[in-house]
């Protein structure tokens, strides 16, 4: 199977190890992607609240690129980028009217014809024998955040206030995932950059919590989620819960060295909990 | 003149007017204790024309989008979106803003996208640091971003060409 695939900005800089194990755990997959060309960013959150019509049209024009190649679906693993790119094309089907100002901004008739693809979504069907290591009972929780399954109609992306197809990836593969009620809440956002008192807060609650229902490992699938959770434990005095990519631990379970899975790249050391992972 | 609920559903489309009060959206928000006025009251000015008392709370810069209040609004209100629109009011009508610090991130983030085609994540970074005067106490964890290679010194350009033409084009309906 052959996809399109946008990395976003992130994926490219900060969030280098969740590309490299993402490409990893594809080719097990037998899945090939192919970068979009000429791809741009997708105006995230901050651009909403300077023009709605900028924050739809922009996306517009990156997916107008795929449509044009006659291809009908991309795959976007970034959180936020999944987000905008939904929104906008929720955005054009409601409304004839804005569709047409897209239709002008990016001088391209678009039939809104690509469909948009969540890693977790395609990954969920994790045929068992492929797993040549299964984990060993480690406890985990998933940590969806915000932007995958808010709002529901728009994102059309499991269960809003529950969601599980993190949860059964990472059971499929032999951790021990455990049942807690911060998967969705706040991670901090961008106020790390802009109310540091406010993001110390919020990113502090989902750390305690995930320590108090028992947590060795924080399972993630957004880049700005795993920058917020990985890189200020130390500075907050946290407990050190290493936030690992989803596809990173889907990696381990396929015997992909941690290397390449870039483990390595992580604020929090994670080489104790997944030794205790690959002990079975 | 317009009244302010009029301008919300020029600018988003979304009517204040049928909210109830219920304050779910408040009970659900992340960031409500810090908030001068929680979502129900923002809700709730709104319906009462109250603009000016809005516009320059901190409560539209400190909205996370996390589109809880959306997500569980019995009436369907999108009040994120409403959210957007009294910050895009509060930027067109030059109130002070109540956090100073998001406008900026946003124009920052605006002169990313213009300039570079994507968000230069050291450059925004950075200057945001520098702007919070938290850029010296920042050091250590920049070092180890960069050490990582989890931050590119020099940005990629993307297509920046596009983007401009969009923005040109966008500017003929909304003022950026």
């Amino acid at each position: 199977m052959k996809y399109p695939f946008y990395p976003g900005c992130s994926m490219h800089s900060s969030a280098k190890e969740y590309l490299d194990s993402f490409m990893a755990i594809s080719r097990y997959f037998g899945v090939e992607l192919e970068e979009v060309e000429g791809w741009t960013c997708c105006a995230p959150t901050a651009m909403h609240g300077i023009s709605p019509l900028l924050s739809t049209a922009i996306p517009a024009s990156n997916l107008a690129s795929i449509e044009e190649t006659g291809q009908d679906s991309v795959m976007v693993p970034c959180a936020a980028c999944f987000s905008r790119f939904k929104c906008a094309t929720h955005e054009i089907a409601k409304s004839a009217e804005t569709a047409a100002k897209v239709n002008d901004c990016i001088a391209y008739d678009f039939k809104n014809s690509v469909s948009i693809l969540h890693p977790l979504e395609i990954y969920d069907e994790i045929k068992h024998e492929l797993v040549i290591k299964e984990l060993s009972k480690v406890n985990v929780v998933a940590y969806y955040g915000c932007l995958l399954t808010r709002p529901p109609e728009v994102k059309q992306f499991d269960d809003c206030e529950n969601p599980q197809s993190m949860d059964n990836i990472l059971r499929k593969i032999g951790l021990n995932v455990l049942d807690w009620s911060f998967k969705t809440d706040c991670c901090g956002a961008t106020f790390n950059l802009t109310n540091k008192a406010l993001f110390n807060r919020l990113t502090g609650k989902i750390l305690d919590e995930a320590q108090l229902a028992g947590a060795d490992i924080i399972a993630v699938a957004c880049p700005l989620c795993q920058v917020n959770l990985d890189s200020y434990q130390h500075e907050m005095k946290k407990p050190n819960i290493p936030v690992l990519y989803f596809s990173q631990l889907i990696g381990l379970a396929y015997g992909i060295d941690g290397k390449e899975l870039g483990l390595d790249r992580h604020f929090v050391k994670c080489e104790e909990v997944i030794e205790v992972c690959l002990k079975r | 003149m317009h009244t302010l609920s009029l301008q919300i559903q020029d600018v988003v489309g979304e009517n204040v007017n049928i909210c109830y009060q219920c304050e779910k959206c408040t009970s659900g928000c992340p960031v409500s204790p810090e908030m001068e006025f929680v979502p129900a009251q923002i809700m709730h000015a709104a319906q009462l024309n109250l603009k000016q008392k809005i516009l320059g709370a901190n409560s539209i810069w400190l909205c996370a989008s996390c589109e809880t209040c959306t997500t569980r609004c019995p009436q369907g209100i999108d009040i994120s979106a409403i959210m957007d629109a009294l910050r895009i009011i509060a930027r067109r009508e030059k109130v002070k803003a109540g956090v100073p610090s998001v406008p900026v991130f946003y124009n920052l983030c605006l002169l990313s996208l213009r300039f570079v085609g994507c968000i230069y994540e050291l450059g925004v970074a950075g200057y945001m640091r520098f702007r919070t005067g938290a850029l010296l106490e920042d050091m250590p964890v920049a070092k180890e971003f960069i050490k990582r290679g989890k931050i590119k010194f020099f940005p990629k350009f993307r297509n920046v060409g596009r983007i401009n033409r969009i923005i040109s084009r966008v500017k003929k309906y909304e003022s950026i």
